[in-house]
């Protein structure tokens, strides 16, 4: 079983393949087909009484297709193994929804803000993001990173403690 | 006769630029920085030279590095694109006493419509329709100003353009924030941080007129755009002719901006920009240079913009007279984003995988980026540009669906999905929107219901493929998938 998430939605789905045949099972319904693969990664596949061509392309974990004409981008993810290097966004965290620079960072641990306050000033593509104090409290676990300094999507940027 | 042309430039627009030289014989000359040193630009230009790191300022906005390789090359003229230095009077100005045409606009004229509240006293003084705001650079008692103009409000980079160092204020309270990030947006963007403050229209179009200029006096207007379709003040469609303005409004502006183009002494391509709303249009800004739009006016009358600006650089006159301007049809461009438009249209970088482009009459791209090109985020996430032409609006609408739904990108997020629902949008086919359109119809826009045959490619897909696997043919031999010729690797 795999979990799939597109955008928000996310889907319990199993393929099994016998041939140029599949089964997928989605939640709790079931579709069979057939499919085949062509030059430069183009699938072809015959669902329900309809030919479909699509193309995929994959990054470890990432999953990009194009089918219906529509580019979508996957996140897969195996059942059983978690993916460690994302942390879980909070109230109490806040995450770089970006990869760009560190243009600035505005107060220092121990600080206390309140809610609404600028913390950091990220860069990318030349737009300014300001990341925000979600409540008020005690500024911790501020980024390390240099001002100027590049910053991954998904990195921790700052918590904040109970006053 | 210009024989060699540098561009100050990168992506689609230097891409655009070279094949304009290239049709004129023009030998060309791309810049570029470390990073895009593969990228298509540099491959089509018939030269390249490296001008350092990744951070603009280092490189695509540093004077003396292009000049110098402009010389280095004997190349007469500099051709600025859109962005980066296009619309820097001082660089226009030392372009010219370094013994080279710079294409564009005099260097004057850069500085006084760059300037938006000069330019804003310039067009009164003419009779050009503005927006209540404040007179000039702000300063003095900042919160007196706004409560005098009222909220909601506009923040705006005296220099700016392109939605950068921009702000709209809807309370006193946030004023003060607004200010600081448009500043800091303008420094990095412009190096200049002065601001203005405007009335903020609550639910006006954007439509504006291309101009056309030589250095007779001629000038002539290319009729208007309509770009009300935004996100962050930026546009991402555009039409010509705008579905919301009769004839006569569409004679007043073409007449307004030549006005406002005579009043700036104006030659050579660029654009005025006004704001329409219950029957009143206002100036905007005036845009010194070639606009990332400008395809569409170009499939409507019939005329190269790129070519006319070199030519016009040259000292040609134009050959034509408004009279001789016609718009026929319809023309829409789609501005294909590396952003995610179900996280407010954040970038998002990385690695064009696979790219297939749309084909077909009446279909026009314009593109900056190839497969296997990683997008950093070092520079705007435009990827290419998907212009159509048709005889009428709606049908023009459905050729765009067709081209974007043919637009393979794999690789990267992209706005493609959300850009293919503004085409089924009834609204939008209704011709009913204004600049708010994406707030008012797409809040918190995601994906439809994801149809199962997603997950099958997606899940099928990923098992290696084994050239010895590849299936003979398609069963149905009629298929035109069993040709695949219709389908080409994109640029």
């Amino acid at each position: 079983m795999d979990k799939i998430s597109i955008g928000s939605n996310t889907y319990e789905a199993k393929l099994r393949q016998t041939g140029s045949e599949f089964k997928l099972t989605i939640g709790e319904d079931n579709y069979e087909g057939e499919f085949s693969r062509k030059n430069n990664g183009m699938v072809q596949l015959f669902m329900e009484n309809n030919r479909l061509i699509g193309f995929s392309e994959r990054n470890g974990n990432e999953i990009y297709v194009h089918i219906n004409g529509i580019n979508y981008f996957i996140k897969r993810e195996s059942g059983t193994v978690k993916d460690a290097s994302f942390e879980e966004e909070s109230d109490d965290t806040v995450l770089s929804p970006i990869t760009g620079k560190l243009l600035d960072k505005k107060v220092k641990n121990g600080d206390s803000v309140r809610k609404g306050e600028v913390i950091v000033i990220l860069e990318a593509m030349k737009m300014e993001h300001r990341l925000k104090a979600p409540r008020d409290g005690i500024l911790s676990k501020l980024t390390s990173a240099e001002i100027g300094g590049q910053i991954k999507e998904g990195e921790l940027m700052f918590e904040l403690e109970e006053e | 006769m210009i024989k060699k042309i540098l561009i100050a430039n990168r992506g689609e627009i230097a891409c655009r630029i070279i094949k304009a030289c290239k049709e004129m014989k023009i030998r060309t000359v791309a810049v570029y920085s470390e990073v895009d040193s593969n990228s298509p630009h540099v491959l089509m230009a018939d030269q390249a030279v490296d001008i350092g790191p990744a951070n603009p300022l280092e490189s695509y906005l540093n004077f003396d590095k292009i000049i110098k390789a402009a010389k280095d090359t004997n190349s007469e003229a500099i051709h600025p694109g859109y962005g980066f230095l296009s619309e820097n009077g001082d660089f226009a100005q030392h372009v010219q006493d370094s013994g080279l045409i710079f294409i564009g606009p005099d260097p004057s004229t850069i500085k006084s419509m760059g300037d938006k509240a000069e330019s804003k006293q310039m067009m009164i003084k003419a009779g050009v329709p503005t927006i209540p705001g404040s007179d000039g650079e702000l300063t003095g008692n900042i919160d007196a100003i706004a409560r005098d103009i009222g909220y909601p409000l506009m923040v705006k980079a005296a220099a700016g353009g392109g939605g950068k160092g921009m702000r709209v204020v809807k309370h006193s309270d946030d004023l003060e924030s607004a200010i600081d990030a448009a500043k800091n947006e303008a420094r990095n963007s412009f190096g200049n941080d002065t601001l203005i403050l405007e009335k903020f229209l609550d639910n006006p179009r954007h439509i504006e007129v291309q101009i056309l200029g030589d250095k007779k006096g001629n000038i002539v207007h290319l009729y208007e755009r309509e770009c009300s379709i935004q996100r962050r003040h930026q546009k991402i469609i555009e039409e010509s002719p705008s579905p919301a303005i009769t004839n006569k409004l569409r004679s007043e502006m073409g007449k307004a901006a030549i006005k406002a183009a005579k009043a700036a002494n104006y030659s050579n391509a660029g654009t005025v920009e006004f704001l329409y709303q219950d029957g009143d249009f206002y100036f905007l800004e005036m845009n010194t240079r070639l606009q990332v739009e400008h395809g569409i006016t170009e499939m409507v009358c019939g005329i190269d913009i790129v070519k006319w600006q070199i030519r016009v650089a040259e000292g040609e006159p134009l050959d034509f007279s408004q009279k001789d301007v016609k718009q026929r049809g319809h023309a829409i461009e789609c501005r294909v984003y590396a952003e995610d438009p179900s996280r407010d249209f954040l970038p998002t970088p990385g690695l064009i995988r696979k790219m297939i482009l749309p084909e077909g009459s009446g279909i026009r791209n314009d593109v900056g980026v190839s497969e296997g090109q990683e997008i950093t985020s070092d520079y705007d996430p435009l990827l290419a540009k998907v212009v159509v032409w048709d005889s009428h609006r709606n049908s023009a609408i459905d050729r765009m669906d067709y081209a974007l739904s043919n637009f393979v990108i794999l690789g990267l997020i992209t706005n493609q999905p959300f850009l293919r629902d503004i085409m089924n949008n009834d609204s939008f086919r209704k011709a009913q929107f204004s600049t708010n359109f994406i707030d008012d119809n797409f809040q918190e826009w995601d994906f439809n219901q994801i149809p199962p045959e997603v997950l099958a490619v997606a899940l099928l897909g990923t098992k290696s493929v084994s050239n010895s696997k590849i299936s003979k043919a398609s069963r149905d031999p009629h298929s035109p998938w069993s040709n695949r010729g219709g389908w080409r690797q994109g640029v």
